[in-house]
Formats: C-alpha cells, structure tokens, sequence
C-alpha cells in the first residue's frame, strides 16, 4: 500500500524528465535550423561579395534573413561572417553562448584555375562564431 | 474505513497513472517528433542554398525528394528559391505542419 502512495512523486519527476527532455530537444533542433541557414547565407553572401562587393554581400545575407557582422579581402579571397538574429529566446541564448548562431564562408573568384571550381568553402562555419 | 481509506488511494493512483503514462508518452513522441522536423528543415535549407545556386548560374536544380514542393522567384538580379514539405504529427490527429526554407542569392549575368 505505500507503493501507491510513492507513484506521486514518480509521476511528478517523470513528468519534468519529460518536459526537460523535451524542451531541450526542440532548442536543439531550432539551433541546428539556424546554423544551417546561417551557413547558407554565409556560403550565399561570400559568393554575393566575392563578385559584387560587400553591399551585395550584405543584401544577400539579409534577404537570407541574416545579419553581415564582418566582410572583407583574405587574399584574393572575399570572407564574411553572418548572424542568424532570430529564432526563440532559448535557442538566441544558447546560440549565442555557443556560437552557433554565426557562421563564415569564404569565396574566391571564380576564374581561378585553382583546387576550387565552386568558388566555396562552406567549412569553417559556425566553429569561428562571435 | 481505513481499508476503505486505501482503496480509494489505490484508485486514485490508477487513475493518475492512467492520464499520466499517456500524456508523458505523448510529449515524449512530440519530441522526437520534433528532431525529425528539425532534421527535415535542415536539408530543406540545405537543398535550397544548392538549387538557388545552380539557377544563379543558369543551371538546372529540383529537389531530392517528391514530397518537396519549390517554388522559385526572381526579383531584379537575385533568384529565390522556397522549398516547403507538409509533414504529419503524430499526437495531434493528422494536423500536418509545413515546413518552409527559403534561399536568395545573386545571379550570375554572364
């Protein structure tokens, strides 16, 4: 009999290991959403850059819905770096802390005969934030 | 009365369970509901900077999968390229969610 009385509190922690659980699965997964696209719009906005200068760098990383944080030269390289500035408050605060939220491409131009026929470099992203 | 007593709590118990086992299996599905949608936004935006890329160039881009509908727009000199997927939940009784990436980029003239 006092088995039926101990089911409360299982049922009440069980309940919080779920939700817990649960919460933190979704902020994972809305991050990996936002560090995809922020990866997207680095990779789109480099090659926007690389070609048309860092005006169209910034348009582009805007109409991906990110924000240009730093372009510039690296060599004949164009490099910028992009932040998702959306997303929940849970996933802005762990983004940020965790740097996911930015991400960096490199472009280079296209002509080049080089190791690199797309001109991108989608690595690095995320890795470098802030 | 006090068997009386314990029976009673022994039923509630039952019945706390009954509501409460159902309830966290159901959150417990949302969630892993939840990272596939996550996974499946991930190569929807994926997908979209890839094909956007290739209409820039003047090439051809479709998505991998049939179930994924796109849509392009071109405004001036950038191509957009929307990709969107309906997918079911599972708790909610068919309520099908849309799930909807979008990428703009340059394009090439030339």
């Amino acid at each position: 009999m006092d088995g039926d009385r101990g089911s409360i509190p299982i049922v009440i922690a069980a309940s919080c290991g779920v939700l817990v659980m649960a919460t933190v699965s979704l902020a994972v997964g809305e991050l990996a959403v936002l560090a995809a696209r922020a990866d997207a719009a680095a990779d789109l906005a480099a090659l926007a850059g690389v070609a048309h200068g860092c005006a169209a760098a910034r348009q582009i990383a805007e109409a991906n819905g990110a924000r240009l944080e730093a372009c510039g030269p690296r060599g004949a390289d164009t490099s910028v770096t992009v932040t998702m500035p959306s997303g929940s408050l849970v996933a802005r605060m762990t983004g940020r802390s965790l740097g996911r939220l930015s991400a960096s491409a490199l472009a280079g131009p296209p002509m080049l005969p080089s190791t690199r026929p797309s001109g991108v470099q989608p690595e690095a992203a995320s890795l470098n934030g802030q | 009365m006090r068997a009386h007593r314990h029976g009673g709590e022994r039923g509630q118990a039952i019945v706390e369970l009954a509501f409460a086992v159902p309830a966290l299996l159901s959150i417990m599905l949302l969630g892993m509901w939840g990272v596939t949608v996550a996974r499946d936004s991930v190569v929807l935006a994926g997908q979209a900077r890839d094909i956007a890329r290739a209409l820039a160039r003047g090439e051809q881009g479709s998505p991998s999968d049939p179930s994924i509908r796109m849509q392009q727009s071109t405004d001036g000199s950038t191509v957009t390229v929307r990709l969107t997927r309906e997918v079911d939940t599972p708790v909610l009784g068919g309520f099908a969610l849309t799930l909807s990436q979008s990428a703009t980029t340059l394009r090439e003239s030339g």
